[in-house]
Order: structure tokens, then C-alpha cells, then sequence
């Protein structure tokens, strides 16, 4: 039986829970409630011993269930700007030396175009991306026009660095089924010593 | 040619998730993301077991039980979404997913009403409906296109722009079928390749419907 | 006979398996011998196109990848890392068809033949034809399994592209006789080393190589310096030979520079370039998008242009003066 009480959001004790969570437990179900800020999908209902009395209409309804918890969204934050893309492309970097890049870039935005090869300088990498900034790594960089909020225009070029998760002990056990029918198609037996290293 | 001004792609799937492990910190320890961009993650946040929201930079994720949806509406940003995807569930490698949506949404500038009008004429001609009604005009329209291999089908939604005034909104929905696999990696390992092999041929794909639609005379 | 491969860049398709269906070849039936020098990209793009499509023919590779090392570089990169490194992405699709060879024969096939150096390895009596594999050394072959290693990704490392290694110890010389007096070398990429047991001092030192002088030549490595040596020239080739030089574009120096050139020209009168060593013709684009990069990029240039040919024709294996060379555009005699 649920008593009438005003549904509200409260972020820090969500945090709470999924504190536990992320340890892998499972996050109990409790009676707090979300805050819904858009068009509900439902009509909340408040239940009394022998019926229940709408909140919205004040009007006697049917006994109708009412979930244990009620999820709702919250709108995302507007963008704090816009960009738009005149030409993009893959970059792969070949080499850096003397504080220059080198590399290849294949054209996303127009993919029949041959590739082409570029130097920049280190220095338009940005502080977060520069660890990745190795030889074989891959880039996008992107031209355009970047619209801020207050409604100057900029002309941009960006560069941000490809990321994927570094490679995994699950990643190897996955190799190494693949590996050994390669082993087997190369007539490579288990006797030749392997000088893998971790 | 109408010039696109607002672009945006989403990748949805379809499955079983555990909300509460989306959070910014957990996609920085696992180095998705930028480090800054996890620190000034958007402060209004939802963390819970029914769902998880929030906004990394121009990354939008949204997680329910049984839907993931990551978007973006910042074109510099569409790969890296893609690859965002594609490391978050190389680590969740026992994901059961079912199905996967790569969705593109453009806003298109018109020169003007007159133009507006007569494209939606195009696509749906008013002569049998005048008949019925003096001023019909066209407010939706959706396109199915069913997809052998891979298994799905491409929806395109057309509608006036909201945003874009006068402009005309695309919405193309690429969505791939995941044949029950024995194994849940196996279909974690079908969702990426599916992400993988037809990222760009989709994106592509969904512009080129937009252009030779808008390109035609009308 | 087909050595590497590399794409078409306007149909993306092998450029040899075009160029022998325009010749009316069977490539089913008449293409023999299939020869990968090396993994590198520029040689290998289209390979297992070309292996599927020539199926009755040999395929040989390099010696120094039947090691665990490069099977397991092979195998990381090909099972999860989501990156796609194109020479070692292009060495699994050969896999893959060696594969498919094996299942249809019903026993493990693997490469036909291991390339090593002074190796015979294909041999038609009746049109007195020989081809032989002048490298890898047993030197060379050692070296290579190390520097296979130090590309292993290792654990928690960042996923990147793999990168070519240079030098190249690993790559496949081919010697081909036509006849009794015809012969030609192709030089793939490999170099010059101060070891006498690696690279083209291991072959001009040997006494098991092919004996003769080449008339017609590829000139090894893009004709860099680190490939260059006189005895190269007055060991192994004709007094008088053709050289046929293909570019590179990349990097910070495209080769054959034009020191590498006037060496070259000192041993070869008739010197032939497959294509512009400048690269492509300038994209036009947007001129915000052209403003953009000048102001951020110190140099930007088109690598890959139109590709040209140079088709050497012997009328006769036996009547060698009766040698004709043509070109299609952008070669060009140098």
C-alpha cells in the first residue's frame, strides 16, 4: 500500500547503489522513485484499500498495479555546439620526428580518392591523445565549420586518436585457437619451442 | 542541392545489459574515452540498475535492461562513436545481443516552402487525394527495404524538419538481424563485426538515400 | 606466373589477375606459380584474390614466416583487434584459402613451397624454364624470426596497426631462366646488409645460386641506396640489361631519389619507372577544407596515382636481341 508522497530524484543515493553493482552484485529493488520529465507513458496512480484515486484526475479508478518503481528519463543537456563536416579522414601515423607527424590518410568523405600523405606538427595533437601518438596508430581528422553556442563560427581542423581496449589475456586465448590451425596448415608441430612472451 | 546541416548517427541494440556498469569512469579506466572527457561528464546523470544515462562530451548513452543506445550529433565524433561501441562490448564479451540498430538522422535545408512542397508531392503525388480533400498534404512517410545478408532491413523515415526550417529530416535506420548463436561471445563477436564491416558502407548508404532523393527534380 | 600482388586503385580489383584476363589468360588453369616476396602491404593487397583465383596454381611464400612467431602475429591480429593492418589481414585471407584448398583435397595443404635461398622451385623441362628463390639466407631466416617477435602485441599494450620492418630480411629474391640464355631477377625489397651471410651479399657470395647474368632486372627495394652495391650489377646482371624501377611514394623520401637513379643509370641504359615518383595528381576540394589544411599541415601530397606498365616481350627465349619494351602511361623510360 502506497501512501501519497511526491516523487522525487535524488542522484547521490542512486551513486550509492551502484557502487555495489559494480562490484557485480545484483542492486536490491527499493520503493525510491524517478523523477519523469517527459510526456509519461502512464497515469500515476495512488492505491487505497478498495480502489485507487488518480493523482491527475482526483477521480476514483478501478484498482489498477502499480509498478514498484517508477524509471524515467531525463532529457540530455542540449549540445554546447554544432559542427559541420566539410571532410574527413583516416589517418594512420607512419613516423614522428624532430616534433613532426608523418602520416597516411585515406579519404572517409570521398572513399575513390587516392590515399595522400601529410606532416603536421605535434603540437595539434591534444594533451589527452598524445600518449597514443605512436607509429601504427589511427587518427581522424576532421575539417569544418564548429558553431559555438554563442553563435561565433570557427573554421577547425581536429584530430582525435582511435581508442580500443588494450589487448586482453581474452583476446590471446581467442589468438591462440586461431593460431594453432595456422601452426596446423604450416605443418609447424608443438615441439618447436615457442619464444612468445606477455 | 539542399545542404545538411544537422547530422547524427546512434547505434541501439537489442539484448540483455546491465545498466549500472555504463558509467564514465568505467569507459576512462578502460581507456574508451578521454580522461577530461569522463571528468566533466555531464553532472545530471541516472546510475541504476533499471537504466543508466548520461553525456561524455558529445557521446550520448542511454542503457536499459534490454536496449543500449549510444549516439552522437557531432559528425567529427561518428567513428569514435563506433568505436566506442565496439570496445565497450569487446569487454562485455558475454553480452546476449539480438539485434543491432546503426541509425543516421539528417536535417536538410530547403530553399524554401514552395521547394518543401512540391518535394513531398514528389514523394507522395496529391492527385487521388484531391479528389477526397482541397489541401492534402504529406506529414510522414516510411520506406521499408528488407535486407538478405545481412539479415534485416533499412528503414527510412521522411518527415518535414523541426530543426531545420524550411528543411526536410531523414531518418535511416539500418537494422541487423543476430541469428541465435551458440555461444553469447559469439554473438557479442557478431554484433562488432556487424559494426566493423558495415559502419561506413551503412553511413554512406543512409547519405546517398538523402542526396538522390533531394537531388531529383521537383 | 604471378609475383605479389597490390590493387587497382580506380577498380580496387588485383592489378595482375586484370591484366591476364585482358591477355584472354585462363588464370585458372594456366597461372603455375603464385610468389608472395614479402607480407608488406604494397606487395601483398589482393593476394588471396589472386591465390583463389588461380587455383591450379603453387603458391609459395618466404621461409621465414614458418615460424610460431608470425603465426601468432597473424593470429592476434586477425582474431580481435578490430584493427585492420592490411599486410598481416591480407596474410590471414591467404590463410583462410590455403585453407579452403586443404578442405576440398581432404589433406592439410600449406604453402606449396617455402622460398629459401638457392631453392629450385619450379622446373618445366620441355620449355627449358627454371625458377629459382635466391633468398632468404639461412641467416636471414634466423634474424626474421626475432623481428617477427618484437611485433607481437603484448598484454595490456594499445592496439595499433602493425607496422613494416625494415630491413627486410625475410624477402624473396626470384631468378627465372627462359631458356638457355635468358634470365631475369626480380629483386623484391631486399637490402644490402654489412653481414656477408644476409641480403645480396649472401646471394652474390653464394656458390649454389644459378649461375649466368640476368638481362632483365626489378630493380630491388624501389631502387634505394640501402639496396644499392656494384657487385649487384656486375655480379648478376647483363652488361647491357633492362632495369624496371617501381616507385614509392611514402614517407619522407619517395624513392629512387636522384642519387639512387644516377647509380642505377651507371649499370643501365635502358632504365624504365612503372610511374610518377612524385605520386598522384592534387585532389581539388571545398577551398574552406583546401585553406584548412595548408594552414594546418606542413606538406600534403597524393601518393598513389594512375599506374603505369612496363611489359617486356621476348618473341624467343632463344633470339634475346629480339627484345621489345612498352609502356603504358605514367611509366616512362628514365
Amino acid at each position: 500500500m502506497y501512501s501519497p508522497e511526491e516523487v522525487r530524484f535524488d542522484p547521490g543515493q542512486v551513486s550509492e547503489e551502484t557502487q555495489s553493482q559494480r562490484q557485480g552484485e545484483r542492486g536490491k529493488d527499493t520503493d525510491r522513485n524517478v523523477l519523469w520529465l517527459g510526456p509519461p507513458p502512464f497515469t500515476l496512480h495512488k492505491r487505497t484499500e478498495s480502489s485507487s484515486i488518480s493523482l491527475v484526475t482526483g477521480q476514483r479508478e478501478p484498482d489498477m498495479e502499480l509498478p514498484n518503481r517508477i524509471v524515467v528519463r531525463l532529457p540530455f543537456p542540449p549540445p554546447t555546439h554544432r559542427f559541420k563536416l566539410l571532410q574527413q579522414w583516416e589517418g594512420e601515423l607512419i613516423e614522428i620526428k624532430n616534433e613532426e607527424c608523418t602520416a597516411i590518410l585515406r579519404d572517409m568523405s570521398h572513399p575513390e580518392n587516392p590515399i595522400e600523405e601529410i606532416t603536421f606538427s605535434v603540437a595539434e595533437i591534444s594533451s589527452s591523445d598524445i600518449s597514443l601518438a605512436v607509429p601504427g596508430s589511427i587518427f581522424y581528422l576532421s575539417i569544418g565549420y564548429y558553431d559555438r553556442i554563442d553563435g561565433q563560427r570557427l573554421r577547425t581542423a581536429s584530430i582525435r586518436f582511435r581508442r580500443l581496449p588494450a589487448w586482453t589475456m581474452s583476446d590471446f586465448k581467442r589468438a591462440e585457437e586461431e593460431a594453432e590451425k595456422i601452426k596446423g596448415i604450416f605443418g609447424l608441430t608443438k615441439e618447436i619451442r615457442s619464444v612468445e612472451r606477455y | 542541392m539542399p545542404s545538411l546541416e544537422l547530422d547524427g548517427v546512434s547505434i541501439v541494440l537489442l539484448g540483455l545489459f546491465n545498466p549500472a556498469i555504463f558509467q564514465p569512469m568505467w569507459f576512462k579506466a578502460h581507456g574508451l574515452i578521454r580522461g577530461d572527457e569522463a571528468e566533466s561528464a555531464q553532472k545530471i546523470t541516472v546510475i541504476s540498475p533499471e537504466i543508466s544515462q548520461f553525456k561524455i562530451g558529445e557521446f550520448m548513452m542511454e542503457v536499459w535492461r534490454e536496449r543500449f543506445m549510444a549516439s552522437t550529433n557531432d559528425a567529427t565524433l561518428f567513428q569514435p562513436l563506433r568505436d566506442l561501441v565496439i570496445g565497450a562490448f569487446s569487454l562485455l564479451e558475454h553480452t546476449p545481443i539480438k539485434a543491432i540498430g546503426i541509425n543516421r538522422t539528417m536535417h536538410f535545408s530547403i530553399a524554401d516552402i514552395d521547394t518543401l512542397n512540391r518535394f513531398g508531392d514528389f514523394l507522395a503525388p496529391k492527385d487521388s487525394w484531391k479528389e477526397l480533400m482541397d489541401t492534402p498534404g504529406l506529414a510522414v512517410m516510411i520506406m521499408k527495404y528488407p535486407r538478405a545478408n545481412p539479415e534485416g532491413e533499412i528503414n527510412v523515415r521522411i518527415e518535414a524538419s523541426q530543426k531545420v526550417i524550411p528543411g526536410v529530416y531523414f531518418d535511416v535506420n539500418n537494422h541487423y538481424e543476430l541469428k541465435k548463436e551458440e555461444t553469447e561471445v559469439e554473438g557479442t563477436m557478431k554484433a562488432i563485426n556487424v559494426l566493423k564491416d558495415n559502419w561506413e558502407p551503412g553511413l554512406l548508404f543512409s547519405l546517398k538515400i538523402a542526396e538522390h532523393l533531394l537531388g531529383r527534380d521537383y | 606466373m604471378i609475383v605479389d600482388s597490390c590493387l587497382d586503385p580506380s577498380t580496387r580489383a588485383p592489378i595482375a589477375l586484370q591484366y591476364l584476363n585482358q591477355k584472354g589468360v585462363n588464370v585458372a588453369t594456366d597461372v603455375k606459380l603464385f610468389l608472395i616476396s614479402h607480407w608488406h602491404d604494397d606487395h601483398i593487397s589482393g593476394a588471396s584474390e589472386v591465390l583463389r583465383a588461380c587455383k591450379s596454381a603453387k603458391f609459395v611464400c618466404s621461409a621465414a614466416l614458418r615460424c610460431n612467431e608470425f603465426v601468432t602475429l597473424v593470429s592476434r591480429y586477425q582474431s580481435r583487434s578490430m584493427m585492420i593492418s592490411s599486410g598481416v589481414d591480407e596474410f590471414a585471407k591467404i590463410i583462410g584459402e590455403l585453407e579452403s584448398r586443404s578442405k576440398s583435397k581432404k589433406v592439410i595443404i600449406g604453402p606449396d613451397t617455402w622460398a629459401l635461398a638457392d631453392k629450385r622451385i619450379f622446373f618445366l623441362p620441355n620449355h627449358g624454364i627454371e625458377v629459382f628463390t635466391l633468398s632468404p639466407s639461412d641467416a636471414a631466416l634466423t634474424h626474421s624470426f626475432s623481428s617477427f617477435a618484437k611485433l607481437i602485441p603484448t598484454l595490456k599494450s594499445t592496439k595499433n596497426r602493425v607496422i613494416d620492418l625494415y630491413p627486410n630480411h625475410a624477402a624473396v629474391c626470384v631468378w627465372i631462366n627462359l631458356g638457355k640464355d635468358l634470365k631475369i631477377l626480380l629483386g623484391a625489397d631486399l637490402e644490402v646488409h654489412r653481414e656477408d651471410s644476409f641480403g645480396w651479399k649472401a646471394i652474390f657470395t653464394s656458390n649454389t645460386r644459378p649461375a649466368g647474368k640476368a638481362l632483365v632486372i626489378k630493380v630491388p627495394h624501389h631502387g634505394s641506396s640501402n639496396s644499392y652495391l656494384k657487385e649487384i650489377w656486375t655480379e648478376l646482371i647483363d652488361p647491357d640489361p633492362i632495369a624496371v624501377i617501381t616507385p614509392f611514394t611514402k614517407g619522407e623520401k619517395p624513392l629512387p631519389t636522384d642519387l639512387d637513379l644516377k647509380n642505377i643509370r651507371q649499370h643501365s641504359k635502358r632504365t624504365y619507372c612503372t610511374g610518377s615518383r612524385t605520386g598522384g595528381k592534387h585532389i581539388k576540394r571545398d577551398s574552406s577544407v583546401e585553406k584548412t589544411l595548408k594552414e594546418f599541415a606542413k606538406s600534403h601530397r597524393v601518393v598513389t596515382g594512375k599506374m603505369g606498365r612496363v611489359t617486356v616481350t621476348f618473341p624467343d627465349s632463344a633470339n634475346i636481341t629480339g627484345v621489345q619494351v612498352s609502356i603504358q602511361d605514367p611509366a616512362h623510360r628514365l
